[in-house]
């Protein structure tokens, strides 16, 4: 990521889609596509999947499964978009749909598939996967890496769902990729920071990731990570972008909106300031400040 | 490995010493291959102790100093403990990682039941992280990521007295994040005559530890070091709440013995081990025994040397020249500094090479030259 160019970051919404896009699967292709060539100054979406397809090896989809079927990122969302690389000829076994157990992907509604054929879907736990010997290393960061990035993608998409996160502040694209590791449970001193930061630089995976969709189908703007009902908003969007950093700070406006309409405190007041976004942009992954941030709003049918 | 050969594995280990290695290399494999053997059990889902409701279905631990404020879906730092809708549950009750027949001396505890041996358990996690621990493939992994077998306090009792071990070990990784597992087995199995000792890095708030000294027999704290910055840099935890712990253990009267993993050019320096020693005479007793072990390199920190036997013998001589009457080197199997020695005669009273006993003569918890007292629970 250069962080001195400006990053786009393209939200898309349609007032068609109810809850988590269930036997919608057009609708969110069509946000997808229609994402992607907003990403690409509006070029012909088809012709960016075959470019995906065909220049990618095997790609790890990250959904974000912590908080059961109700706020965890939508199996619809996530098998849309394979349907998309899979039409633009990627092959269904290349596609690989990850988390760090199977009871957590089981419990946001995914159909496990650790078979050799079709879209694979399954946690670090399966039998033979697990985490790999050597320790990968970032600023105060040191861990096991998942096999599943080791060794058994090649590029990553990133498809985490926006919340709140009680001491991250927010949980987006980089909060993620806690799941990358074995020890995550380290790593949230200090608001999580700088290790969000840390854990987005490790090589493996900051050198992999070639895309991020935000799941907005729906959201929660207080008491994550965890679901309350109390909380949960629908802001019927999913939102793509190459860049971690800007995503994510435009994430965390998009929940201080719903927090002030709501009469809660902005996060900074509510001692949860996401800090690490401030440290990733001052590490290079990306940008964080809004001038640095091309934000593109689209509605769609 | 199904429960009956992990049990019957353990019956082989009865008879062996184990000799370095650690305890998860000793049972459980290694971690990598930790799924590979399909021994990722069902965690247990025990409402945890020492915890604090707050709004929101959040939780603030009480157990350790951290003082974790754990969100629904989430862990504590410790990774034993997790948040399921406002209830914090300990997921490693009766789920062991590790367990070893081992000599007492292992622990080490020199002044408590020489020459016995101690039924040795532990569970994934640990509420700190050091860049030197030696067992970090069981202390710095969640427990779903190793090998558990469930094994329940009655179990463990009948096994000790079945193969008349006297003492059973809370060790390896942190006993604190298994609290509850530990205070529930050392009530139960205190029943039948067996003892108990706790081997820990003393990182515990007050009320749990006063709890748990109701109850135990021994503790063995590692004091990692005399330096707040070495806490906060290679440890990740704080020095001021282990130093208070070792003292309420002390004023207990529970056996006490500490051990301090010298770390070439980390805590290695005259000053620092007098002012440790000044410590132990002041805030302690110079008959509590203090153990200086030499580091070798492993886990996250592979650039530094073993510890040179001269370092620990200018510990040792350090401690003599404050005072105290029982410092010990330690990893290093024939060196004099093993042995106890008597602070009245000079003879020796228990000769070791590491953890075997080599002459003992104590009589009757005295100096079997001079008749001095020594410090300790021998029977």
């Amino acid at each position: 990521m250069d962080s001195k160019s400006k990053s786009k970051v393209v939200l898309v919404r349609s007032r068609s889609l109810r809850g988590a896009g269930d036997g919608q699967s057009d609708i969110l292709k069509n946000m997808l596509s229609r994402g992607i060539s907003l990403m690409h100054d509006g070029s012909d979406p088809n012709m960016i999947w075959a470019q995906f397809a065909k220049n990618t090896g095997r790609i790890g989809l990250k959904p974000n499964c912590v908080a059961g079927r109700n706020m965890s990122t939508s199996p619809n969302l996530t098998y849309a978009l394979c349907d998309l690389l899979i039409a633009a000829e990627k092959r269904d076994r290349d596609l690989i749909i990850w988390e760090r157990t199977n009871r957590e992907l089981k419990k946001a509604g995914f159909g496990l598939n650790a078979a050799r054929a079709g879209i694979r879907c399954f946690g670090t736990d399966t039998r033979d996967v697990g985490y790999g010997k050597e320790f990968h290393k970032s600023g105060k960061v040191a861990s096991l890496v998942t096999r599943i990035v080791e060794s058994e993608c090649d590029h990553l998409i990133n498809m985490p769902i926006l919340k709140d996160h009680s001491l991250a502040g927010v949980s987006g694209a980089m909060k993620n990729y806690y799941a990358v590791i074995h020890n995550p449970n380290k790593y949230h001193d200090n608001n999580c920071d700088p290790y969000v930061a840390d854990i987005n630089a490790l090589p493996v995976v900051k050198d992999k990731g070639i895309l991020i969709v935000m799941d907005m189908t729906r959201a929660q703007y207080n008491g994550g990570p965890g679901y309350m009902a109390s909380y949960a908003v629908a802001p019927h969007s999913i939102m793509m972008s190459v860049d971690p950093v800007a995503i994510d700070a435009v994430g965390e406006r998009i929940i201080n909106d719903y927090r002030s309409k709501n009469n809660l405190p902005a996060l900074a007041d509510a001692k949860r300031p996401p800090k690490w976004l401030t440290t990733a942009e001052k590490m290079g992954l990306g940008n964080a400040s809004p001038e640095r941030i091309d934000f593109i709003e689209v509605e769609v049918e | 490995m199904k429960r009956r050969s992990f049990i019957q594995r353990l019956g082989a280990a009865t008879g062996l010493i184990c000799v370095g290695g650690s305890a998860y290399e000793m049972i459980c494999g290694s971690l990598e291959n930790a799924y590979a053997f399909g021994y990722v059990e069902t965690l247990s889902d025990i409402e945890a102790r020492h915890y604090e409701k707050l709004p929101d279905d959040v939780i603030q631990c009480h157990l350790c100093p951290r003082e974790c404020i754990v969100s629904d879906v989430e862990r504590g730092f410790c990774g034993a403990r997790e948040n399921r809708k406002g209830y914090y549950k300990t997921l490693v009750y009766n789920r062991i990682c590790a367990l070893n027949i081992d000599p007492i001396e292992k622990k080490p505890l020199f002044h408590f039941l020489p020459g016995t041996t101690a039924f040795s358990i532990a569970t994934a996690g640990c509420n700190v992280n050091c860049k030197f621990c030696q067992n970090w493939n069981i202390s710095q992994v969640r427990p779903e990521q190793v090998q558990n077998l469930e094994l329940t306090s009655g179990e463990i009792a009948a096994e000790c007295v079945k193969k008349s071990i006297p003492t059973v070990a809370y060790t390896y990784s942190e006993p604190v994040i298994f609290y509850e597992y530990m205070y529930d087995t050392v009530v139960r199995i205190s029943k039948d005559g067996i003892r108990n000792v706790v081997i820990t890095g003393g990182y515990i708030k007050e009320k749990p530890l006063r709890e748990l000294l109701e109850v135990v027999d021994a503790i063995k704290v590692d004091l990692k070091s005399f330096s707040e910055q070495y806490y906060k840099d290679i440890v990740n935890g704080e020095l001021k709440p282990v130093l208070d712990a070792i003292k309420i253990i002390h004023e207990s009267g529970k056996w006490l013995e500490i051990v301090y993993l010298v770390v070439p050019t980390l805590n290695d320096s005259d000053d620092e081990f007098r002012a440790l020693c000044k410590w132990i005479k002041t805030e302690l007793s110079v008959d509590v025994p203090v153990h200086f072990t030499r580091f070798h390199p492993t886990y996250l920190m592979t650039n530094l040397p073993p510890t040179p036997t001269k370092t620990l013998e200018k510990a040792l001589e350090i401690a003599h020249a404050e005072g105290l009457h029982y410092p010990y080197i330690g990893n290093v199997p024939g060196n004099s500094g093993e042995n106890t020695v008597c602070p009245n005669c000079g003879e020796t009273v228990i000769g070791r090479f590491g953890f075997q006993i080599t002459k003992n003569n104590l009589i009757d918890g005295k100096c079997g030259s001079c008749g001095r007292s020594i410090p300790g629970i021998w029977k």
